[in-house]
């Protein structure tokens, strides 16, 4: 029989990842709505190959900085490790956008950012499924993520820098 | 949605289900550094050559590491063998400059109990202080490499046996084992014994503090004067009278701790809380006139000087270099250490005036410690450690471990009369039961919070008959290898064989 502070321990440490993961993309979709916009159009264009472009290129960067601790000399293993968290972030940033996407299938109407929010409930509850999500699904996605980000180059189009609708005016 | 081909699907799906894999095992490989990190786990490397012991005899090589330290561990014949004996015992004797880093890595997380001032320590559970010492020496005892020194911290440690059951002792056990055990465990007898003398823990344990002449007609209490005599210098039949006894204690009274209750006899100076548990000498609580101590004069008037006066005479008596001689050839020849040896041992304890680096040195010389491999039994303290040592065990030192040593009767700092535990086999032989089961457990890693890397460990060291030889420190004979094939569990039976149970 698992002790009840196992239990609580597993539970608490699923809850985190959804909360974590919900926070990274509510704040991507909100600092961010068109560049998460175009990812989420790439997920509409061609989905299979950010999943691609992404294992190809997340993947080693992601195993490199997890196996940090094998290379010879710090200033690598800094480089490795300093790389790993930048493409996570990316991944993050990307798979917002498909958040996005599953948001805006759930109700079209809704702002980007709750976009964002209401498809990103959802996205968490399948990366936190025991095993199957946290095991395949979540780093499927976190590459998918990565690869749609890739394939938008939000960086080239401007869409960074168009970051929200301007204030409302004051009454 | 722009149409993929089916062999970008694939590709892609495959890549993640790879990449999935790679991330799972990666994780393993990271969350294990980063436990070695914290001191989780932590697993001597098994860097090096790992040759085993080559001669059908104990060498040697494998005789200095199973006495000197609390068994080999896989590679440290060739490391020995490589260095020579006598480097290695020369290496052992200076510990302070042996790199410790794995050992203080393993207990890292239990350095609070030693960094905090001893008052503060006050505030601590008392129920958590001994079972963290004791998981602490058991990590030591296993990771340390400074081994020798961690075998003389047990060896006084039983010498000056403290029960942390008793009063305020659970608090002052680890500042004692710290600032008396370990600071002077290769240094000097004689600053051994005053430091124990005025711990708090001993203090406690055995009265000190309790020892006061108030009043003309106040008796002292003797209790820590008899076994300064009887357990720590002369020895019982090392020509003291109770003269001598109640002598020594008069010499001993006004020596007090600050207690958590007042109870009287550190009344009138109750402290503050953060001098719980400092030591003072009351004035008018110490009997100051003449005394007369195993024949020499302490003149009147010495005050807390008479304490140093005792230590300079039970030190330089003839008998004390006998007793500790003698304990100290039980720990590293035979439990009926021969005469000769005795005798050269307890010549350069007085000659070296109580150096204890001298003392091991004369009896590592000795013939009689060169020609007695493999007679001593393991005590259950060493026969743990030095099978997770053979094995390369990784251990967190947890209760499970922990309680195998509680049923074989040997748990660190539990026995509870000052006398320390047994160092004879005798006292011993009943825990075989146990220790077969443990080395079962072992070997199949059944002990919570212990494991050990057993294909790695052989694919390591290259053979089976590499890995019996490692345990053993000796190739394995043929009825040991044939048991080995036979037994279906050839570790276990190796650990549990009579060949391992002594050293």
């Amino acid at each position: 029989m698992p002790y009840t502070g196992n239990v609580l321990f597993f539970l608490a440490l699923h809850a985190a990842l959804f909360l974590i993961l919900l926070g990274h993309w509510v704040v991507a979709g909100g600092m961010f709505p068109s560049a998460v916009s175009s990812i989420a159009r790439e997920y509409d264009r061609r989905p299979i190959r950010a999943l691609l472009l992404g294992v190809l290129t997340y993947g080693p960067l992601v195993v490199l900085a997890l196996n940090a601790g094998k290379l010879p000399g710090t200033p690598l293993r800094i480089a490795a490790i300093a790389g790993g968290v930048i493409a996570l972030l990316i991944a993050l940033a990307g798979s917002a956008g498909l958040a996005m996407r599953i948001g805006r299938n759930l109700c079209a109407s809704a702002s980007r950012w709750e976009q964002c929010l209401r498809g990103g409930v959802m996205l968490g509850l399948v990366f936190i499924t025991p095993v199957l999500g946290w095991g395949f699904l979540l780093h499927a996605g976190l590459a998918s993520g990565f690869g749609a980000f890739l394939l938008a180059k939000p960086w080239k189009t401007g869409v960074l820098e168009d970051s929200s609708n301007p204030a409302p005016a004051l009454p | 949605m722009k149409s993929s081909t089916r062999r970008e699907f694939i590709a892609a799906s495959a890549g993640a289900v790879a990449l999935s894999v790679a991330i799972f095992r990666s994780t393993q490989g990271f969350f294990t550094q980063m436990g070695q990190v914290a001191g989780v786990g932590v697993e001597r490397p098994l860097d090096g050559r790992l040759t085993p012991p080559g001669a059908r005899e104990i060498d040697p090589v494998s005789h200095v590491l199973n006495r000197l330290t609390f068994g080999p561990g896989p590679g440290d014949h060739a490391r020995v063998t490589s260095m020579g004996v006598e480097k290695f015992i020369e290496q052992q004797l200076e510990p302070q400059k042996i790199d410790d880093s794995l050992c203080d890595r393993a207990t890292a997380r239990f350095s609070d109990m030693w960094n905090e001032p001893l008052g503060e320590q006050y505030d601590a559970d008392p129920e958590a202080l001994p079972p963290v010492l004791r998981r602490v020496t058991l990590l030591r005892a296993i990771y340390s490499e400074r081994q020798l020194f961690e075998v003389m911290c047990e060896f006084w440690s039983d010498h000056f046996n403290i029960d942390p059951g008793k009063g305020d002792c659970r608090w002052t056990k680890p500042t004692d084992d710290a600032d008396v055990i370990r600071k002077h465990a290769l240094g000097n007898f004689h600053e051994l014994l005053r430091a124990s003398a005025l711990s708090p823990a001993m203090l406690w344990y055995l009265d000190g503090r309790a020892n006061v002449k108030r009043k003309p007609d106040e008796k002292p209490n003797e209790n820590y004067a008899r076994e300064l005599m009887e357990l720590h210098t002369l020895g019982v039949h090392g020509g003291y009278t109770q003269q001598d006894v109640m002598e020594v204690a008069r010499c001993l009274t006004g020596w007090t701790v600050r207690g958590r209750r007042d109870d009287g006899f550190a009344k009138t100076l109750r402290s503050p809380q953060t001098d719980h548990f400092a030591v003072f000498f009351r004035n008018e609580a110490h009997d100051d006139a003449a005394k007369r101590v195993l024949g020499t004069e302490v003149p009147a008037g010495l005050g807390k000087g008479d304490l140093d006066r005792v230590v300079e005479i039970v030190c330089g008596h003839a008998s004390t270099a006998r007793f500790i001689a003698r304990k100290l050839c039980v720990r590293f020849i035979a439990d009926e250490p021969p005469t000769s040896a005795v005798t050269a041992v307890a010549s350069a304890f007085s000659t070296s005036k109580g150096d204890i680096r001298t003392t091991l040195c004369a009896l590592f010389a000795t013939p009689e410690f060169a020609s007695s491999p493999g007679i001593k039994f393991k005590r259950p303290f060493h026969f743990i450690v030095s099978a997770l040592r053979a094995t390369n065990a990784s251990t967190t030192a947890d209760r499970p471990l922990l309680s195998y040593l509680e049923r074989m009767g040997h748990m660190p700092f539990r026995w509870p009369t000052p006398d320390g535990y047994p160092a004879t086999a005798q006292h011993w032989h009943s825990t075989l039961l146990w220790r077969w089961n443990f080395a079962l457990a072992l070997a199949n890693n059944q002990i919570g919070g212990t494991s050990i890397q057993r294909a790695r460990l052989q694919a390591r060291i290259g053979s089976d008959v590499g890995l019996m030889a490692t345990l053993l420190g000796r190739q394995p004979r043929a009825e040991e290898s044939d048991a080995w094939l036979k037994s279906g569990d050839g570790l276990a039976l190796m650990i549990a064989s009579p060949a391992f149970q002594r050293c």
